[in-house]
């Protein structure tokens, strides 16, 4: 009797797990290594100007690859974020420098002996439609777009099932400098709806190439947001998460393994070493980490650059399991030296910073980063990380050698662990 | 009495009927249908983790990084997997075959520890590592170096106290690979997550799971890679759109490791796959190749499919500048993980690397018998 009781118990709660676990899978992640609805590309970073003081100035492109990988024609639109900021005195001059026109930082604007510059962050979005064929692969450069008889398949040329990529029209980035995000959005390829399919996957790579020879380059995979399998029939409002979720929740908190900040400091600290090839620890290095941060809510619609602006509580924890934290704020779109989170912007006070190595004592550290819930909204964000690695000796010019990541996360498996929803408000298509 | 436990059963049975229903779902479903996919992941901590590329050769080290996660102690036991060749200068075959000799070792982290060491020197446990050094902080276990001339993979799957697997997903990482000019290339070690019966079968572990704690012992590996390349050897298209091309001369060259998902630790066996590649260009030509993944696959794409040799093959001779290859592994075979790694060389020859996770869909588990589901066997504890 006891024997039967138990089986029965058994196969109640091997239901229960099991029918828990697949309504888990059904709402489960954002994703890096698979397909989805939404693609997010945190960081495009575009910059092929010229340098009349500095001939050797580095160029910088970002190529976009999209893949549809179902066997349908597929379609997205696509939205190029401007994170560019824009100095309050662009154009003031002293007898040698002008104020630029577009700045990451306040500095940027106060060259020489000019003052009172203010860099003021901007949000500016441009959009687009993509078209891909049954598996098709597209990539091309953030700086030039891809139009015209660059398209694989229009003007006449279509696949051997009769499929062609009309009416992709790629246009460049808004400007040059550019530093923003990329986020697309699969639609029906008839109604240009939001649809319930997981099918586009993509991969960002971020080159740096110098006029007098050098090149440094990292390459990240686009972050995938996957459709429920719900539309709720409102098309331009997309729904992340929640009671009614339309696409998964953005990551509750978010987890990123690191090296401590050492490339701006002062001494012998946190130099991270590797074998020379004959047992002697003298490749040495020292490395920073930037955070790039994009909030999962945004408003295309009313272009209103504050919709998901989001407050980050950061719990960072060392080698020797000691415990620190510190806060930040992002509005649309942040990148941050680790050490400039609880410091000043710059290098000079990074070496009291909690993620400097000076200060944690040991060379690496867990940082678990927890956005905080609005009243509204979920305010959560994406993240992905890039690591500069001093080089040495300096490779024909290149200081720093760059990677980029994308960063783990923890995340609800059930419903009710987010409540709330991130809405992203697709402006209407015109005809 | 009798009614109440009869409504028990009825709905026992009735719950019974439920998840047979979605089992049966599950069973149905294509092998490649993305929404039944593997559960493996590079976004989240797993029970297993899987670095697919560590090296110690050709002037390159790796610096792993590994966490807990959760706010318990975790214990764990990894397996590094030397995989040269027996005469490193020659390309793999028959006659050359690779070592697959494998060395563990046991960790032990505090709640919510992370820890890193370089591949070529381990981390020893050393109490006056001081602060601000290599090894600083709580050491972890003796952690030994590789040696030499080292390429392969490191394994860790998370233990209780008598090293026992348990269902614990806590463990989370990362790999950088260096080289001797500081040029550095990473990527997130592969997550297999435990479900609800990991450990019920000792020391052989089941990769049963479709999607994630579905009940089965481990995630099951995925059907099928989806791997982005850019063709083999054209040229860089930033460097070229910027003028400093010279000659076409900067081209990209991708690496591609894969490793078997099955592994027999106690017996010393690798696993042996064979793969196929289904590449679709931009302008939807679709084209194929077949390898066979012994113990350890590592090489460029110009030489899939020809023995280890330079060819003109499929990667090379696309019509244009990037395709998909979509990696399968044959019928009735177990599955396969893997990432790649891109070399951008500019016209003066100076190089940079970066490497990437590869994406995935579908599981092998809806497409094999249990008695074929992958398994990693691992070495019993003395």
């Amino acid at each position: 009797m006891s024997t039967n009781k138990g089986f029965w118990r058994r196969a109640v709660l091997w239901t229960a797990v099991g029918t828990l676990g697949w309504l888990g899978t059904a709402r489960a992640d954002v994703v890096a290594d698979q397909a989805a609805a939404i693609l997010v590309f945190p960081k495009i970073e575009v910059d092929t100007t010229d340098s009349v003081t500095n001939p050797n100035k580095p160029k910088i492109d970002t190529v976009v690859q999209i893949t549809n990988t179902s066997p349908f024609l597929t379609r997205a639109r696509c939205y190029y974020v401007n994170a560019n900021g824009k100095c309050s005195n662009a154009g003031a001059t002293d007898s040698v420098n002008t104020a630029p026109v577009i700045c990451r930082t306040t500095d940027d604007c106060n060259p020489g002996t000019i003052r009172g510059g203010v860099c003021v962050p901007g949000w500016e979005e441009r959009d687009f439609q993509l078209t891909l064929t049954k598996r098709q692969p597209l990539s091309w450069n953030a700086s030039t777009g891809l139009s015209g008889n660059d398209v694989p398949l229009t003007n006449g040329r279509t696949s051997k099932d009769g499929q062609s990529n009309d009416p992709t029209n790629v246009p460049s980035v808004q400007e040059d400098p550019f530093i923003g995000e990329l986020k697309c959005v699969q639609v029906d390829t008839a109604t240009e709806e939001p649809i319930d399919r997981n099918d586009l996957k993509g991969e960002a790579t971020i080159t740096t190439v110098l006029p007098l020879g050098g090149v440094d380059v990292r390459k990240y995979n686009a972050v995938g947001i996957q459709s429920t399998g719900f539309q709720d029939g409102d098309p331009t409002t997309l729904t992340l998460g929640g009671p009614d979720a339309e696409y998964n929740a953005c990551p509750n908190v978010i987890i990123l393994d690191h090296y401590f900040d050492s490339l701006d400091l002062s001494g012998n600290e946190g130099v991270e070493s590797h074998n020379d090839g004959a047992g002697n620890p003298l490749v040495t290095g020292r490395v920073a980490t930037d955070l790039v941060v994009v909030p999962c809510s945004e408003d295309f619609l009313t272009q209103d650059p504050k919709y998901g602006s989001a407050v980050l509580q950061f719990l960072i924890y060392n080698e020797f399991e000691q415990r620190f934290s510190s806060s930040t704020r992002v509005d649309c779109f942040k990148q941050i030296q680790l050490s400039d989170i609880n410091t000043r912007p710059g290098p000079s006070d990074n070496a009291s910073s909690i993620f400097s190595q000076a200060v944690q004592g040991t060379l690496t550290g867990q940082t678990r980063i927890r956005p905080v819930s609005g009243v509204d909204r979920a305010h959560r964000v994406l993240v992905m990380a890039e690591e500069r690695w001093e080089a040495r000796p300096v490779a024909n010019g290149i200081p720093v050698y760059t990677t980029a990541r994308n960063v783990q996360n923890i995340q609800p498996t059930v419903p009710t662990d987010a409540p709330l929803p991130d809405i992203i408000q697709l402006s209407p298509l015109v005809q | 009495m009798g009614f109440a436990l009869g409504k028990r059963r009825l709905a026992g049975f009735g719950a019974v009927l439920a998840t047979a229903l979605l089992l049966g779902t599950a069973d149905r479903a294509p092998a490649a249908d993305p929404n039944f996919n593997s559960g493996v992941t590079v976004d989240q901590p797993g029970a297993i983790l899987i670095f697919p590329k560590v090296v110690f050769s050709k002037g390159r080290d790796t610096l792993i990084q590994l966490s807990n996660t959760m706010n318990v102690t975790a214990q764990a036991r990894c397996f590094y997997i030397d995989a040269r060749l027996q005469f490193p200068d020659q390309p793999p075959g028959p006659f050359n075959p690779r070592a697959w000799s494998e060395t563990d070792f046991t960790l032990f982290l505090t709640r919510q520890q992370p820890t890193h060491w370089v591949a070529s020197f381990g981390r020893p446990v050393d109490p006056s590592d001081g602060l601000g050094n290599q090894n600083s902080g709580i050491d972890p276990g003796g952690i030994p170096p590789v040696t030499a001339g080292f390429e392969g993979e490191l394994r860790c799957v998370v233990v209780d106290a008598g090293e026992n697997p348990i269902p614990a997903n806590w463990l989370k990482g990362e790999a950088t690979i260096r080289s001797l000019d500081g040029d550095v290339s990473n990527y997130n070690a592969i997550a297999i997550r435990a479900g609800e019966r990991a450990g019920e079968t000792g020391n052989t572990l089941i990769l049963d799971e479709v999607g994630k704690d579905t009940g089965g012992q481990y995630n099951s590996c995925p059907d099928t890679l989806l791997f982005n390349f850019v063709k083999y050897d054209s040229p860089d298209p930033v460097i070229q759109q910027n003028g400093l091309c010279v000659g076409d001369n900067c081209p990209i060259e991708t690496s591609l490791t894969l490793v078997p998902c099955r592994a027999d630790f106690e017996n010393q066996i690798g696993g042996q796959v064979t793969v196929h590649f289904d590449i679709t260009d931009e302008f939807e030509t679709t084209l194929s190749e077949v390898t066979t993944v012994q113990c350890w696959y590592d090489t460029d794409l110009n030489r899939i499919g020809s023995g280890g040799a330079p060819t003109q093959n499929s990667f090379v001779t696309l019509a244009s500048p990037t395709g998909l290859a979509r990696i399968t592994p044959a019928d009735g075979q177990g599955g396969v993980l893997g990432i790649a790694e891109e070399t951008h060389i500019d016209s003066d020859n100076n190089q940079a690397r970066a490497a990437f996770n590869l994406q995935h869909e579908g599981s092998r588990a809806t497409s094999l018998p249990f008695e074929n589901f992958d398994r990693i066997v691992l070495s019993a504890p003395f």
